[in-house]
């Protein structure tokens, strides 16, 4: 792995948990519409990491998250989920070939609109793993839908944002 | 035997996908259950210290807001003492009971971290084992009941706000003196539901929600909130909403309730359940 490669990820992880802890911890538009941006340590983690150790850095960073939500496991579970399932939701979105070139899953190496469907397809299957455990009644299960797709919406839009902003960066400095 | 080693290394990613969703359920389902597991939550030396760093600076934001608040407690309170000495005057057969009022101590803390956006809330709190917090203590806001401490560490503490789905307080109402329990729904941060009060009751809007003091965490008489909306709805019990007293998006100051009485009513307890 290139170097670059390897410190611009740990860019992300440092930015991401700085954003996560201290600025969207308890964020939530009209109190449904969360900011899970620290899945972004799943989706942007180079390719070349196999996935045994995407699975552990996705867990550490659940497990992280669980102690300042004082939900635990819940959020590692999920991540731990999208870390596995990720090679597969690439492909949905890909056609043949065009993942062969890519060093990691960003809006510099796929566009804005492929990394937006990839970001949203697994921060949904992330919110909806946390938050169908952590209703754990089906009595509330009209708001807990609600609450998965606007948090899949919202924190998508920011993953894409976010990624689009470092896309600029890069291709500037070139 | 080495077919069936190939076989596993090829499926490693999948068992150890497996292996790893299985200890995450394992933390799931047992966190709520043992003290063992305590280390894991806000009130360990990492996450509470980066809460009261971020609230050292985020306190000065709405300092205004909170002396505020204060100042009215202290009006209440100041109107309760008056209230009190003129119906000493009056009543000169009353005693003051010193049994009666040392039976709880009040410990001033200030909120580090509190979540509102969960189903299952918690607060943590700047004061720890080391300033005398113990589990099962509750705690009281200057508006009204705010939650009950769950686990300690040195210099912190985290509990159940009241805003957790899985938790319930037994609360009392003022007009018809009908005991229920306060849950809430996992909603509105502002509404809770007052549960298993019976149809025979008389109940209407407005009527003051107060703790019972039935459990020894909480003093009775403790403000909880205020009938919000009251429906029968054909069943045997009405369905409450309740407007909570403590405005949990604005929560800087609190107070611990040590009950002196706690350990001498849990034994008398512990005996009836054996």
């Amino acid at each position: 792995m290139s170097p670059t490669l390897l410190i611009r990820y740990i860019l992300h992880v440092l930015i991401l948990l700085f954003l996560q802890v201290f600025l969207f911890r308890d964020l939530a538009l009209f109190g449904f519409a969360f900011f899970f941006v620290h899945i972004g340590i799943v989706l942007l983690m180079p390719i070349e990491i196999t996935l045994i150790l995407a699975m552990v850095i996705a867990f550490c960073s659940g497990f992280l998250m669980d102690m300042f939500y004082d939900t635990m496991g819940l959020n590692a579970a999920a991540a731990v989920l999208i870390a596995y399932l990720r090679p597969r939701l690439v492909q949905l979105f890909s056609v043949q070939g065009e993942l062969n070139n890519m060093q990691e899953y960003s809006v510099g190496s796929g566009g804005v609109l492929w990394f937006f469907q990839f970001a949203f397809v697994s921060s949904l299957i992330f919110s909806a793993v946390v938050f169908v455990l952590e209703a754990s009644t089906f009595s509330i299960l009209f708001y807990a839908a609600l609450k998965i797709i606007a948090t899949a919406l919202v924190t998508a839009s920011f993953l894409t944002l976010y990624s689009y902003l470092w896309a600029s960066r890069t291709s500037k400095r070139r | 035997m080495l077919s069936l080693l190939r076989f596993l290394f090829e499926k490693r990613n999948f068992l150890f996908f497996v292996l790893l969703e299985v200890l995450c359920g394992w933390m799931i389902f047992t966190f709520n259950k043992y003290q063992g597991a305590f280390y894991f939550n806000s009130s360990n030396a990492i996450a509470a210290n980066v809460f009261s760093f971020n609230r050292g600076i985020t306190s000065y934001f709405d300092l205004q807001e909170q002396n505020d608040k204060l100042a009215f407690e202290n009006i209440a309170l100041r109107r309760a003492l008056e209230l009190e000495k003129a119906i000493r005057k009056i009543d000169t057969l009353s005693v003051s009971d010193s049994i009666r009022r040392d039976a709880f101590e009040f410990i001033p803390a200030r909120v580090v971290k509190n979540s509102l956006n969960g189903t299952q809330n918690f607060i943590t709190i700047n004061k720890g084992d080391l300033d005398g917090m113990s589990p099962y203590m509750g705690l009281i806001g200057p508006q009204g009941v705010v939650g009950e401490l769950k686990y300690c560490s040195d210099h912190y503490a985290t509990g159940f706000s009241l805003l957790h789905v899985k938790n319930g307080l037994s609360a009392k109402l003022s007009g018809s003196g009908a005991v229920g329990t306060l849950q809430w729904d996992g909603v509105d941060s502002r509404y809770a539901k007052l549960n298993y009060i019976g149809r025979h009751y008389f109940i209407q809007p407005g009527d003051s929600v107060n703790t019972s003091g039935f459990n020894a965490v909480f003093p009775a008489g403790i403000p909880i909130g205020v009938v919000e909306k009251v429906s029968d709805d054909n069943q045997s019990f009405y369905n409450i909403t309740v407007r909570l007293a403590t405005d949990f998006s604005s929560l800087d100051h609190v107070y611990v309730i040590k009950s002196k009485r706690k350990p001498e009513i849990d034994s008398l307890e512990i005996k009836l359940k054996k």
